[in-house]
């Protein structure tokens, strides 16, 4: 007796230290991106364009400025203050009727002069002089200041993840629109209709194949096929057609599992009361899998979210918001990159672990709050009863 | 000449208008009135096809990926190739590859694919079963209500994630212990690849451990045994079932992942991983090494090394199907 | 019992986190470099950067690359890797060696490696940058791209970027010339070559602001290969370029020359190395520090 309470306080121990363990090392990661990650993050983080950008704009003088208290370095001309520091001069002011706030650029657009851009040349009457961190401030005022007629070229600093959401999103709306319907209805298939055998056997053979097959596998294939031979070039399109692909055991599956959990007795009384099959399907069967199926699609955008293998050469690595610069409206056929894929870049590429944290944080987020909205849709709409 | 107009409600109206036909009665038109049951009957037969055109896409987008993919792979090693021949033993146990002098050599790749997934089980398969263990059977009620959906949302953590953590933790971690001058290794590898498919596989195992139902662990208590005894000798070959296809997903995983791999593995060009520190290829690392410019054979290659993957889960799933099935 | 059981699995997992939680605080351990072997680290076969390396310090099919050298598939990530650990030596682009602190490059043959010595032809490695399109398939708005980067304007936002340039007989780009451009850039290839191509889309899209671009990073040898395919509407790779390499109505077409800069970490002591040595070291003749000394 002593013996076997001693053995079972052993194994106790060790069923505790491996949860210890488990639990331990999931808080060690959460707790690493989390630290790594939250300096940068911020409402600018959220909605900024990724990439640095250059604007060059045009902007006429009609009036002159006074020169606020506390700003050393300012333009009467255009009203627009600027401060100095190790990587050159910063916008920090910028007067309300100052012409700077109508400039516009070379396609006749407005593009005000903000707050927080980098002054990177002026174009005035004595030509263009570039400003960078040894430029005096003397002739950066100067220059300023030497004719109403002045153009700026100023830089937006990049480092926001919008367009990498905006991404992430498209790819997702656009691949559960096909796969989910698919998937779905394949499922109904094999658990409504299909008797058992060859058919029913060949079908589930084909989607363990599928659900085996490693993503960078999926990866070549699309880029091969989607962008190369077919044309369609790298584009959230590609990207969307090879995670169809890629996502179509996983919803069959989920949908599968959640039509089956359905019992028997259900559609039985369905029946009963004289329901064909499509009515005890759609009224009766599908209600109840609810809970399942929402499951198979949270877990689905769970995957889309977290995928980056089959997206590297179908979707490229570029961070841009993929909009058509002819329509200005957002495009399928248009590239850019989602959050996860531009974490594994920003690490592989500049080591840059800060960065690749901050996206994770944000990557979380989305991944935890779908987690917890799919349960509570599940609780809501399920009309099983467990 | 009468003419009559006669409904049928039969459903074989083409057999009565043959019928009428023999008799010398020209039919004029046969208007079907259908009942309301041959609607709902051939709306039936439309949803059923429906639904079978959505399984048949399901068949045939696999079999064009399956078809793509190993026509292109099998390629080099029969005649008649465009871009040359390719010994295929050469291929399957050469030891290096180096595609600018035409040696593609995978075999040092396949072991180094079958230590680190060998190694991930070893090491995250028994802590995970002793975390669902203790989420299932040993945790206070409160305390598993807490940890288990932490472990169902942490196994969302997208694997890039984890190869971050692995890049700045765990090689540097490695570096300290190794002999040679780098973190990157088979262990580290390892290390990654089996946190990974910790929180999968335990929350997996937790279901099935909770699916045994409880008379097996009472009848179990009431002949004397203790709890840890029947945890251990009823309830886990119960859920073996369960068990045993999160080992699957677990290896399928561990065999796939690129991308947290590709971070710390080293991408050796050549050699066998002489010891657990020695930096290795795997499989899915070459491919994602070289997609974006490979062309004619070297293209062909890695179609070929996907065929090679392809092939061991295909063989991973049947061996553990087989065992499974053993298992009851 | 039980109690017991709790407490220490509790002061184990307290443990557990506690020493992650000191590996994020603080640094890794630094090993004394010195008689520990050398890390080499080397590019993906793909890489322009690679194939110009190993053609100036002659490694060829009888000399490879050694099979224990770390592969890593872009130009920041060797530098990285160098950061990272203070036994490594790597070959990078100059913009990286600019853009990543923590590391140092190594004279070769005794020549500091500045953009200065290159232009003087006194530092041996260097290579250039080309870009590679079809000419029947390129839009306006990639023509007056490709005029960008061949003009004064263009070559001078290069300079800023560490760009090897001659700027004998380079015209001002006229913008006008090319009207209100629509469209999209669709760029990609070496990875030495993307902070200066992004940088001078960057500036090509701020004179004409209904033209967007990308920059995807994949490596010499895919910008080469999906330039021709149209998969990219302009590749760049920063090697030589044959006219054999590429198919038939393809231009080839020198920009501008970059250094590759031996890199090694900060704490490492050693000032020099000649191509002798690259050789040995690449081809793990040469396998300790101590050997270099």
């Amino acid at each position: 007796m002593n013996s076997r309470k001693i053995k079972d306080g052993i194994i106790n121990i060790f069923i505790w230290a491996a949860a210890a363990f488990s639990v331990g090392i999931l808080i060690a990661i959460v707790y690493f991106i989390f630290s790594n990650g939250l300096p940068l993050i911020s409402s600018r983080f959220i909605t900024a364009q990724y990439n640095a950008s250059t604007n060059i704009i045009h902007m006429t003088s009609e009036q002159t400025f006074l020169q606020p208290s506390g700003q050393d370095i300012f333009s009467e001309n255009l009203g627009i203050g600027l401060e100095q520091d190790d990587d050159g001069f910063w916008v920090n002011y910028v007067d309300t009727n100052s012409p700077g706030r109508r400039a516009i650029n070379n396609a006749d657009e407005i593009v005000p002069v903000e707050v927080g851009q980098l002054l990177q040349a002026v174009t005035g009457a004595d030509g263009q002089l570039r400003v960078d961190a040894n430029t005096s401030p003397e002739d950066v005022v100067a220059a300023l200041n030497s004719s109403p007629d002045i153009t700026l070229r100023l830089n937006e600093q990049g480092g926001g993840v919008w367009p990498l959401i905006v991404t992430t999103l498209l790819l997702i709306l656009t691949t559960l629109l096909v796969a989910a319907p698919i998937g779905i209805l394949a499922a109904i298939y094999m658990v409504e209709y299909a008797k058992p055998g060859k058919v029913v056997n060949t079908i589930r053979f084909a989607t363990e194949i599928l659900a085996g097959i490693p993503s960078i596998v999926y990866g070549l294939f699309g880029f091969l096929v989607f962008v190369n031979t077919l044309h369609i070039g790298q584009s959230i399109l590609a990207g969307a057609l090879t995670l169809m692909i890629l996502l179509l055991p996983t919803m069959i599956r989920t949908t599968e599992e959640a039509l089956k959990t359905v019992p028997m007795s259900y559609r039985e009384a369905s029946y009963g009361l004289g329901a064909n099959k499509i009515q005890t399907i759609s009224k009766v069967v599908l209600p109840s899998a609810i809970p399942g199926i929402t499951v198979g699609v949270i877990l689905a955008i769970g995957r889309i979210v977290g995928e980056s293998a089959a997206l590297l050469m179908t979707l490229g690595t570029f961070a841009r918001l993929p909009v058509n610069m002819s329509t200005g409206n957002l495009s399928l056929r248009e590239a850019g990159t989602t959050l996860t894929v531009r974490a594994y870049v920003e690490v592989n590429e500049s080591g840059n672990v800060e960065m690749a944290a901050a996206i994770g944080i944000v990557i979380l987020v989305i991944v935890f709050a779908l987690n917890i909205i799919s349960k509570l849709i599940s609780r809501k709409f399920s009309k099983a009863n467990y | 000449m009468v003419e009559l107009s006669v409904k049928l409600e039969e459903e074989n109206s083409v057999e009565c208008a043959l019928f009428l036909h023999y008799f010398e009665v020209e039919v004029l038109s046969v208007e079907k009135e259908m009942s309301v049951n041959q609607r709902r009957v051939m709306m039936e037969k439309l949803f059923h096809g429906i639904f079978f055109t959505a399984a048949s896409i399901a068949v045939v987008s696999v079999a064009l990926i399956i078809i793509f993919i190993f026509s292109r792979g099998l390629q080099p090693f029969f005649p008649g190739n465009e871009f040359g021949n390719y010994n295929p033993i050469s291929f399957l146990t050469g030891l290096n590859w180096r595609p600018s002098f035409g040696t593609f050599g995978i075999g040092y790749m396949i072991v180094s694919s079958l230590l680190a997934t060998l190694g991930a089980i070893l090491l995250g398969v028994p802590i995970a079963l002793l975390t669902a263990v203790f989420l299932a059977e040993v945790a206070p009620k409160r305390l598993a209500a807490i940890i288990q959906p932490a472990v169902e949302l942490l196994a969302a953590i997208p694997s890039v994630l984890y190869g971050v953590f692995g890049f700045a933790i765990i090689a540097p971690a490695v570096r300290n212990i190794s002999p040679y001058s780098t973190g990157n290794s088979l262990l580290a590898v390892i290390l990654v690849l089996s946190i990974m498919i910790l929180p999968t596989i335990a929350s997996i195992c937790t279901t099935s451990i909770r699916a045994v139902p409880g008379y097996y662990r009472e009848g179990s208590l009431a002949l004397g045994a203790s709890k840890i005894q029947t945890i251990f000798k009823v309830v886990i070959p119960s859920a073996k079932s369960g068990i045993l296809t999160a080992i699957v997903l677990g290896v399928g995983r561990a065999i796939g992942e690129t991308m947290a791999v590709i971070l710390v593995a080293g991408n050796s060009e050549g050699g066998i991983p002489s010891s657990i520190f020695s930096i290795i290829r795997p499989l899915t690392v070459n491919i994602a090494l070289e997609m974006g410019y490979a062309a004619g054979m070297q293209q062909q290659m890695l179609f070929s090394t996907a065929v090679v993957l392809i092939i061991f889960i295909i063989i991973i799933n049947l061996v553990l199907s087989k065992i499974q099935k053993k298992a009851g | 019992m039980k109690k017991l059981v709790w407490a220490s699995a509790l002061a184990a997992s307290l443990a557990l986190v506690g020493c992650h939680g000191n590996a994020e605080a603080g640094e890794p351990a630094v090993v004394e470099p010195g008689g520990k072997d050398i890390a080499v680290v080397s590019r993906e076969e793909g890489s322009g950067t690679r194939s110009a390396f190993e053609e100036l310090i002659g490694i060829d099919e009888e000399n490879p690359v050694v099979d224990g050298a770390i592969v890593q598939n872009a130009t920041g990530t060797v530098g990285n890797s160098v950061k990272d650990n203070p036994e490594a030596i790597g070959y990078i682009a100059f913009i990286t060696l600019d853009e990543t602190k923590g590391i140092r490059g190594l004279k070769v043959e005794g020549v500091e490696p500045t953009v200065d010595n290159v232009l003087a032809g006194d530092y041996p490695l260097s290579r250039p940058f080309v870009m590679i399109y079809d000419e029947n398939a390129v839009t306006d708005a990639d023509k007056a791209f490709i005029a960008y980067l061949q003009s004064e304007d263009g070559l001078i936002e290069m300079e800023a970027k560490d760009g090897i340039i001659d700027k004998t007989g380079a015209e001002p780009f006229d913008a006008d010339a090319f009207g209100n451009l629509e469209g999209n850039l669709i760029l990609g290839g070496s990875t030495s070559t993307e902070k200066m191509i992004t940088h001078l889309a960057d500036t090509f899209t701020a004179l004409f602001p209904h033209v967007t671009y990308a920059y995807d990073s994949t490596g010499s040898g895919a910008g080469i290969k999906n330039a021709q395919d149209g998969t990219y509407s302009i590749g760049f790779a920063s090697k030589e370029v044959a006219a054999d390499e590429v198919g038939e109505g393809i231009a080839i077409e020198t920009f501008c020359k970059d250094g590759i800069a031996v890199a090694v970490n900060e704490s490492n002591q050693l000032e020099g190395v000649t191509i002798a040595q690259l050789h040995d070291i690449y081809t793990g003749k040469i396998t300790t520090w101590d050997e270099l000394k």
